[in-house]
């Protein structure tokens, strides 16, 4: 897409915005008033692997259509705390998470909620690409396939918008029954982006999407998240200060807090506010030194 | 930073230093050698000590193979893959061997003077056909079996106790003797059931000897399978059994069409569970059947050997080479069919 379209596009956000809500209006029918900007609300959030507390007091509202980072430093928690907004973490064994984490008003760890219904709104991106061994269609039509879209007219269509949203289109649009690990590493990651929003989630959790990419790739996606934030919610660990600078309307900085008696690291939620203020007069000390690269 | 590997003229002897990055220094021009004699040594002894065990073990693999190849190649022919099996001892053969006849079966009639007829050539029809039949029907029964339960192991079950307690019983079941499985059908399937020998009842002895083999290598490739691609299905609102059967399976596929051949040719070749189990078929037209009796290539080669006839021999050896003909073809043909489907 070249740079007037990225402005065009800018500039119809807010309509398009108010479009999209409406589409989601009658996909995703929810309790919440249409109107309302927040997406998730967490409180008190404690992330636990056995008895081992990883993360705690994480409190912070996530807006719709803004893109929202989580930076700090290795081990603070950033990517256990993303994983807990689509229930990734009760893959993983001995975790657990304690407080309260609302999507749209609704407690995502109430009893009555279905993991697979959580992660059916809300998408991820990985740090690594992980394209499925199947061909580029296959990878895409995935999502759809599961969510009982059968017709391979519809499937076709909804695959090449998927591609063109994530800005694959071009380069794949010959070769779809190609495998995907044929791809770069850059192109397998628009892949795994184009695969999450083939089944129109309303949010998009990306863990480090460019950690394993070069500049140019890192540039592409980031381009690709500015085009995307007017359709959906996003939220993306990084730990590139200047990436989360760059992309995002609010920054979460998240820290490591050393216990003195046992030793324990556990991460914890410092500051949450806009990106600009977090950038240029942050209220935490800490923060402060993070971005500045004085950090202590 | 003490150890100073920066390029530029060095002592000549480098163990001349007292410190350790004296030593660690190395002259800068990388013709000079800096290993030890010692080292040198060693590399060759270890060198020549592997590519001997290589053909230590390569030696048994080549002998039965190549023996198999000489003796079984000269009676391997269109007709002994097709025609039927000479009864235990045809008159052809009895007329020398009468004595041995009665050796093994007291009720032949046998008369030692009488003329010879016209030989009939010795044929392993049944067999093959029998060998196939058992063959598919146990890997029809054992194979999905053995991939759902390595599923439920991997995916499923994990360190939950009722997997672990599934885990060791499958390997307490890979250690059980063949001839404890066809005694296992045998008693319960032949005689408790009341259901007879027949092709079947091999089958299910053999797929008792397949099932453990199955679990566990399936297991171990679903093993392999990055969790990365469990994630990522399960990120775009897949169920655990979706996850498993549209990504995980297709994942491991090479690995688990290995193992199952594996299995597969293991089945084929056992005598033991066969043993009590099969029966007996002497033409192609009996053999051809699930659920009457029926003859496998392993059970004709262990009759032929102890029923002590003439050409018997011969005909084991063209047995044992059909077998694992055989063999191969089918793990081919597998191997095949699974790199069709996989994507790389």
């Amino acid at each position: 897409m070249s740079a007037d379209a990225t402005t065009e596009l800018e500039a119809e956000t807010t309509e398009d915005a108010e479009n999209a809500v409406d589409l989601r209006e009658l996909t995703h029918p929810d309790p919440a008033p249409a109107s309302a900007p927040t997406v998730f609300d967490v409180a008190d959030l404690a992330v636990y692997y056995g008895a081992f507390r990883a993360v705690r007091d994480v409190k912070l509202d996530v807006v719709k259509n803004d893109i929202t980072a989580f930076i700090g430093p290795s081990g603070c928690g950033k990517t256990t705390v993303l994983r807990c907004f689509n229930r990734m973490n009760d893959l993983i064994e001995g975790a657990r998470v304690e407080g309260l984490l609302r999507y749209h008003g609704v407690d995502l760890y109430g009893k009555d909620v279905n993991p697979v219904e959580v992660r059916r709104r809300i998408g991820m991106v990985f740090q690594k690409p992980n394209p499925f061994p199947k061909s580029i269609f296959e990878n895409v039509a995935y999502g759809p396939k599961l969510a009982g879209i059968k017709k391979k007219a519809e499937l076709e269509e909804i695959v090449e918008q998927a591609l063109r949203d994530a800005a694959l289109w071009d380069e794949v649009k010959d070769r779809l029954q190609k495998s995907a690990l044929g791809l770069s590493g850059g192109q397998q990651q628009r892949l795994c982006i184009a695969r999450a929003i083939a089944v129109r989630p309303e949010v998009i959790l990306m863990d480090e999407p460019c950690s394993a990419l070069d500049p140019v790739a890192t540039l592409r996606i980031e381009q690709l998240m500015q085009e995307l934030k007017s359709e959906y919610t996003i939220i993306i660990v990084t730990h590139n200060m200047q990436q989360a600078a760059r992309v995002s309307d609010r920054t979460a900085f998240f820290s490591v807090d050393v216990d003195d008696e046992s030793g324990d690291r556990t991460g914890e939620l410092v500051e949450y506010d806009r990106t600009e203020k977090i950038f240029s007069q942050p209220s935490d000390r800490r923060t402060e030194d993070y971005v500045t690269g004085r950090f202590g | 930073m003490t150890a100073t590997t920066v390029p530029g003229p060095a002592p000549a002897d480098p163990s001349a230093g007292s410190s350790v990055s004296d030593r660690l220094t190395v002259p800068s021009d990388v013709r000079i050698s800096t290993i030890k004699g010692a080292r040198f040594v060693r590399n060759r002894v270890a060198t020549v000590a592997m590519i001997l065990a290589f053909l230590v073990a390569v030696v048994p693999l080549v002998f039965v193979i190549g023996n198999v190849v000489t003796k079984g190649a000269p009676v391997m022919s269109g007709s002994f893959l097709t025609r039927d099996i000479p009864t235990t001892a045809s008159a052809t053969e009895l007329k020398s061997d009468c004595k041995a006849r009665i050796k093994y079966d007291p009720t032949a009639k046998c008369d030692p003077k009488a003329a010879a007829p016209a030989a009939p050539k010795p044929g392993m029809g049944p067999a093959v056909v029998g060998t196939l039949i058992t063959t598919a029907v146990s890997a029809l029964l054992a194979i999905p079996l053995g991939i759902f339960a390595a599923i439920y192991l991997n995916e499923y079950g994990k360190r939950r106790r009722l997997a672990r307690f599934i885990r060791f019983m499958t390997d307490v079941m890979t250690g059980v003797p063949s001839i404890v499985m066809g005694i296992f059908i045998y008693t319960l399937w032949v005689l408790q059931f009341g259901f007879g020998r027949s092709a079947l009842a091999a089958s299910l002895a053999l797929a008792c000897l397949m099932l453990p083999i199955v679990v566990r290598s399936s297991e171990e490739m679903l093993r392999l399978v990055p969790n990365a691609l469990r994630e990522g299905s399960a990120a775009l609102g897949s169920r655990t059994w979706k996850t498993s059967l549209r990504v995980v399976l297709p994942t491991a596929l090479p690995g688990l069409v290995s193992g199952s051949m594996l299995a597969v040719a293991r089945a084929a070749g056992e005598t033991a569970p066969v043993l009590f189990t099969i029966g007996a078929a002497s033409t192609v037209r009996q053999a051809s059947t699930v659920t009457g009796q029926s003859t496998t290539l392993s059970f004709q080669i262990y009759n032929l050997i102890t029923n002590g006839g003439k050409l018997s021999p011969q005909m084991a050896w063209g047995a044992a080479l059909t077998l694992i003909v055989l063999v191969l073809i089918l793990t081919t043909i597998a191997r095949t069919v699974s790199a069709r489907f996989t994507m790389r």
